[in-house]
C-alpha cells in the first residue's frame, strides 16, 4: 500500500549495497515465500531457519528434520507447506504453521535439489545425486524417475544414433541437480548433464521437447521467472542462457511439436571467464543475475535481460557465494556465503528531505528563480474564500473508506490472495522477568519443570539473537547493558 | 489563567440531531450505555476492544491495565508491573497480546491467555504515549515525549528502528492496513508517514493553520487518514492528493489526546452501510458523525455526571466491530486528568493550565505558577525545585510526582524528567 508514495524512480533498480546480513547456523540454500515475508534457509546442520523478512528476526528454528546439510528449500505457492531435501536422502514436506513434519521420504541417495509443485504440496520434483530425477509422491511416497529424453530419441538411442552423436547417452541421463517448475506448475524442466533441457508435462510425466543448449556442456542449475515467461541456464561453459518459455500447446500434450524454449539471449563474463554458481531472475525479469563460482569472492554480476548490457557487478566481502535469490516484489538480492550468513543487497537509499517538508522540491541543480508576473501584486479579491468555496465542493464528494485497492506486483502472479504469509509471533517471556515474578510469587511444584523449559527455551533466543545482524547506525539509541551483539559493519 | 473559548458551546447542539431528508432511508443510530465498567483507581487513559470483539482492554494512570469481558462487563484481570501511569493499550490482531505504553518510559507485552507479562521494550527516554500493532503482530510501533517513533520486534522484544519523527511529543501511532506504512502524529502539527520496511519518511502532512495533532489513524482501506487536531477539530485526509475529503466538528478537543475511530457497519440487506466517525470530547460526550454527510452529528451521547461539576471525562472512545457499541469510560477519580493535562500542556510547551474548579487545584496551580516565576527570578536549578516542600501536596502522591516532572520541564526545557 505504499506503493504510492514510492518515488518511482528509486524502486525500480537493482541493489547496490549489502544492507544487512543474517546470520544463524550455516546457511547453505534460502527461498523467499511469495509475498516474501517469510525467508526460509537450509543449513549445514541439517535445522531449517524460517526469518521473518519484516523483522528480519528469527520467527521458527525446525532442527528435527534432518541429519545433514539441507541441499534446498523450496515453498509451495500458498506458503503452507515447505519441502526440503538434504544430504541424508531424505525430502521433508513441512506444515509451516505447526513446524512439524507431514510428509518424509527417503530416496536411495544423498538429494542435490528439490523443488515441490506449486500449486500441490503432495508433489515434488527431486534429483538424487548420479541417478534420473524423480517425480516424488510424498504422501505415497511413490517415486516416478523422470526421462530426460523422448521415448523415442532413447529408443534410437539405444539403437545407435541421437543428433548423429552416437551412443554417448545412457537410458537414463542424470541430472545435476538443474530442475524448475514452471510458474503453474504444468511443466517439468529438466537440465541433463549432457547440455539437454528437457520439458516434460507434469500430469502424464511426458516428455514434451529436447532442447540442446550449444556448447552441449553440463547444466548446473535452472531458474524460472516469477511470471513464467523466461528460463534462465546456467551451463558448465561459464554462460548463463536466456529461454522464452512458450505457453504450452494446449490439445495437444505429448505431442512432440516443440517450441516450449527459444534461446533468447547469453550472458558471459568475457574477460575473467567465470564460472557461475547461482543464478536468478529479478522480480520484474527485468534483469538476470549470475554469482560467480569462485571460491574467494562474492561476486554478482546483474545483466539487462532485455537490452542485454551487463548493469552493475556486486562486490562482496572474500567469501564464494552458495545461493541467489532476488525478492519477489523489492529490488533485495539475498546472497548465501560459503560461510553460511545471508547477505541482503538492497539500494542504498538517499533520504527524500522533500517527503519531511512538503513545501520544498528538491532540484538536481541550482536554478535561477525567475518571478511570476503577479507574484507580488496586491488582489483585492479574497483568496480564502475562493480556496473555501473549492474544499467545500471537494468535501461534498463521497469517500469510501472500506475498498482496497488490488496491488500490481501482487497481482501479476496469482488470482487469489489467500494463502500463509506469516506465522504467528510466538514471545516467550524474558528470563529477567520471569524471576521477578518468580520472586514475587509461591511456587507451585508441577509448574516449576513448565517454567524451567521456558526458561530454557528463552534463553535458547537469546542466544541466536546475539548473532543476528542489525541494522546500521541505531547503537547509540539502543539500550545500555543490552546483551546482543549489533553489527555496523557495511560493505560496499 | 484560561484559555479563549473561541467555539460555540457544543451543549447548545441538540443532543440527537434530527434526520431531515434521509430519515427514513438511514439506519438508525442510537448507542445507550452499556456498562459503567469501575475499578481501575485512578483516570482511565486507553480503552480497546480486542479484534475478535470479546474482550476489552483499559489503561490507566493507576499503573495498571485491566482486561473486561464484554458479554458481561466483569473484570477479567488486571495487569500490574509498570511503575508509572500507563497511557495507551494495543492488542494484536489474533487477540492473544496487549501492548502497553507507560509513563515509566517502557513498553510491555502481556499474555492474555497466560495473564502475565512476557516482554518489556526498553528504549525510551521519556514517557511512552502511544503504541499500535501491525496485522501480521510481528512488528510494534511506539510513540513517545521523547520525539521519536520506535519500531519492535514482538519476538524478541528488540528495537529494530528508531524514528527521528517529530519535533513535540508523539501522539499517535498507527500501521496501515497491509503493515507496510505507519503513521505518526505530534504535538508538532505534523502527520508524517513511514516506510515500515526501512523506516524512511514518506510524506508529511501539515495543515496550513498547523494545530497540535492530537490523533491520527488510517481509514480501514488505508487510502485516508482520520487527523484529530487541538482546533476542535476531525479530518478525513486524502494523502495521496493532499486534500482533505472531510471535516468534522461541534465537539470540543483543545487540550486532550481523545482517541477516534470509524464504525464498522456490516451491509445490511441492499442498504449500503452507513459509516460513521466517532471521537470523544471534552464536554464529557461521546459525538458521532456522518462519514459522508457534511459536518451532521448523528449522535451524542452525553456522559453520566456532565452536569455535575465533577471530574468526569469521556478522554478516550474507542468503536468495536462486532457488538457495534460505543463502550465509554468513565473516571470519577477527581484529580488525575488534569495533571495529566498539566504534563501534556508543560511538556507541549504551553503554558500551565488548570481547569479552575477543584480547590485543590486551584492551589496546585498557584503554586505551580509561582513557582515558575520564583525559578525565573531567581535562577533555581532542578535540584532546588525538587527539594521544594508544601504539606498541601503531601495529600496526593501521584500530585507530587507530576508536579515534580513539570517542575523539571520548567527548569530544564531540553532535559527529560527521570522523576
Amino acid at each position: 500500500m505504499n506503493i504510492g508514495l514510492l518515488d518511482p524512480f528509486q524502486h525500480t533498480n537493482v541493489p547496490e549495497v549489502i544492507e544487512e546480513y543474517l546470520d544463524h547456523g550455516v546457511a547453505t540454500c534460502i527461498a523467499f515465500n511469495r509475498r516474501a515475508t517469510l525467508l526460509a534457509a537450509g543449513c549445514t546442520s541439517g535445522s531449517i531457519v524460517i526469518w521473518d523478512f519484516d523483522t528480519r528476526g528469527i520467527a521458527r528454528v525446525w532442527a528435527d528434520g534432518h541429519r545433514l546439510t539441507v541441499t534446498s528449500v523450496s515453498w509451495t505457492k500458498k506458503g503452507y507447506h515447505l519441502l526440503s531435501s538434504s544430504s541424508d536422502q531424505d525430502l521433508v514436506l513441512w506444515d509451516a504453521l505447526k513446524g512439524e513434519c507431514c510428509a518424509r521420504v527417503s530416496l536411495s541417495t544423498a538429494i542435490l535439489n528439490a523443488r515441490v509443485h506449486p500449486y500441490n504440496s503432495d508433489l515434488c520434483i527431486a534429483s538424487p545425486a548420479n541417478s534420473a530425477p524423480l517425480l516424488v509422491e510424498l504422501s505415497t511416497g511413490v517415486q516416478h524417475p523422470l526421462s530426460v529424453l523422448h521415448a523415442s530419441d532413447e529408443a534410437s538411442t539405444a539403437g545407435g544414433s541421437l543428433n548423429g552423436r552416437g551412443n554417448r547417452h545412457e537410458p537414463t541421463s542424470t541430472c545435476n541437480g538443474a530442475l524448475a517448475f514452471s510458474r503453474r506448475g504444468n511443466l517439468i524442466y529438466i537440465g541433463s548433464n549432457k547440455g539437454f533441457i528437457t520439458v516434460i508435462e507434469t500430469a502424464t510425466r511426458e516428455v514434451l521437447e529436447v532442447v540442446k543448449v550449444s556448447g552441449g556442456s553440463n547444466i548446473k542449475g535452472l531458474s524460472c521467472s516469477r511470471n513464467g515467461q523466461h528460463l534462465l541456464v546456467n551451463s558448465g561453459d561459464r554462460t548463463i542462457r536466456v529461454f522464452e518459455c512458450k505457453a504450452a500447446p494446449t490439445g495437444q500434450a505429448g505431442a512432440s511439436s516443440g517450441g516450449f524454449l527459444r534461446p533468447l539471449r547469453e550472458f558471459q563474463n568475457a574477460v575473467n571467464r567465470l564460472q557461475w554458481r547461482a543464478i536468478c531472475f529479478s522480480s520484474d525479469s527485468e534483469y538476470a543475475v549470475g554469482g560467480s563460482a569462485n571460491k574467494n569472492e562474492h561476486s554478482i554480476h546483474i545483466w539487462n535481460r532485455v537490452k542485454g548490457n551487463l548493469e552493475t557487478i556486486l562486490e562482496g566481502p572474500p567469501e564464494g557465494i552458495h545461493e541467489l535469490v532476488w525478492h519477489p516484489t523489492r529490488p533485495i538480492i539475498a546472497s548465501v556465503a560459503m560461510t553460511g550468513k545471508i547477505y541482503l543487497w538492497a539500494k542504498s537509499y538517499t533520504e527524500n528531505w522533500s517527503a519531511f517538508a512538503p513545501d520544498f522540491k528538491e532540484l538536481e541543480e541550482n536554478e535561477e528563480y525567475v518571478e511570476r508576473e503577479d507574484e507580488f501584486d496586491v488582489t483585492p479579491a479574497d483568496p480564502e474564500a475562493g480556496r473555501a468555496a473549492k474544499a467545500k465542493a471537494e468535501e461534498e464528494e463521497d469517500v469510501d473508506i472500506y475498498t482496497v485497492d488490488r496491488l500490481g506486483p501482487y497481482s501479476d502472479s496469482d488470482m487469489s490472495d489467500d494463502g500463509l504469509h506469516w506465522l504467528p509471533t510466538i514471545p516467550t517471556q524474558d528470563p529477567d522477568l520471569e524471576e521477578a515474578e518468580r520472586a514475587g510469587e509461591g511456587e507451585d511444584e508441577d509448574g516449576h519443570a513448565e517454567e524451567e523449559e521456558q526458561d530454557a527455551e528463552a534463553r535458547e533466543e537469546e542466544d541466536t539473537k546475539s548473532a543476528k545482524g542489525w541494522r546500521n547506525g541505531e547503537d547509540a539509541l539502543l539500550p545500555e547493558g543490552s546483551k546482543r551483539r549489533r553489527v555496523t559493519k557495511k560493505y560496499d | 489563567m484560561d484559555t479563549t473559548e473561541t467555539i460555540t458551546d457544543p451543549d447548545a447542539l441538540p443532543a440527537i440531531a434530527v434526520d431531515e431528508c434521509r430519515a427514513e432511508a438511514e439506519v438508525p443510530v442510537g448507542y445507550k450505555l452499556k456498562f459503567s465498567l469501575e475499578g481501575h483507581k485512578q483516570s482511565v487513559a486507553s480503552v480497546k476492544f480486542s479484534p475478535d470483539g470479546t474482550l476489552l482492554a483499559t489503561a490507566s494512570a493507576d499503573h495498571t491495565a485491566k482486561l473486561w469481558n464484554w458479554s458481561d462487563g466483569k473484570l477479567i484481570f488486571s495487569f500490574e508491573g509498570h511503575e508509572k501511569g500507563i497511557s495507551d493499550v494495543a492488542w494484536t490482531m489474533d487477540s492473544q497480546y496487549i501492548a502497553t505504553a507507560s509513563d515509566d518510559t517502557t513498553l510491555r507485552l502481556w499474555s492474555v491467555a497466560e495473564k502475565k507479562c512476557l516482554k518489556k521494550f526498553e528504549g525510551h527516554t521519556s514517557y511512552v504515549f502511544c503504541c499500535c500493532f501491525n496485522q501480521q503482530g510481528n512488528m510494534m510501533v511506539s510513540g513517545s515525549f521523547d520525539e521519536t517513533v520506535r519500531m519492535w520486534e514482538v519476538s524478541s522484544g528488540s528495537c529494530i528502528k528508531v524514528l527521528p519523527a517529530h519535533s513535540d511529543p508523539v501522539t499517535a501511532v498507527h500501521f496501515s492496513k497491509d503493515g507496510t506504512m505507519i503513521v505518526s502524529s505530534s504535538y508538532d502539527g505534523l502527520c508524517r508517514i513511514w516506510n515500515s520496511q526501512n523506516g524512511t519518511c514518506l510524506k508529511t502532512i501539515i495543515d496550513e493553520s498547523n494545530p497540535p495533532v492530537s490523533h491520527v489513524k488510517f481509514s480501514p482501506n488505508s487510502k485516508y487518514l482520520l487527523m484529530a487536531t487541538l482546533d476542535h477539530t476531525l479530518r478525513l485526509w486524502n494523502y495521496k492528493d493532499d486534500k482533505c475529503a472531510k471535516t468534522y466538528s461541534g465537539h470540543k478537543n483543545e487540550k486532550f489526546c481523545c482517541f477516534s475511530n470509524f464504525t464498522n457497519v456490516e451491509k445490511t440487506g441492499d442498504r449500503e452501510p452507513r459509516v460513521l466517525v466517532v471521537c470523544g470530547s471534552e464536554d464529557h460526550s461521546i459525538y458521532l458523525w456522518d462519514l459522508n454527510v457534511k459536518n451532521k452529528i448523528v449522535q451524542k451521547i452525553a456522559g453520566r455526571n456532565s452536569a455535575e461539576d465533577e471530574a468526569v471525562r469521556v478522554t478516550r472512545a474507542a468503536y468495536e466491530a462486532v457488538s457495534k457499541t460505543v463502550a465509554e469510560i468513565y473516571s470519577t477519580g477527581r484529580h488525575r486528568k488534569w495533571a495529566k493535562a498539566m504534563r501534556g500542556h508543560i511538556l507541549g510547551g504551553a503554558d500551565v493550565y488548570f481547569e479552575a474548579t477543584y480547590a485543590d487545584i486551584d492551589k496546585l496551580a498557584k503554586l505551580v505558577i509561582n513557582v515558575k516565576q520564583d525559578i525565573q527570578s531567581a535562577g533555581l536549578t532542578s535540584t532546588d525545585v525538587f527539594e521544594f516542600d508544601d504539606p498541601t501536596l503531601r495529600v496526593h502522591e501521584d500530585i507530587n510526582r507530576l508536579v515534580y516532572d513539570s517542575l523539571t520541564y520548567l527548569v530544564k526545557p531540553d532535559s527529560t524528567a527521570d522523576g
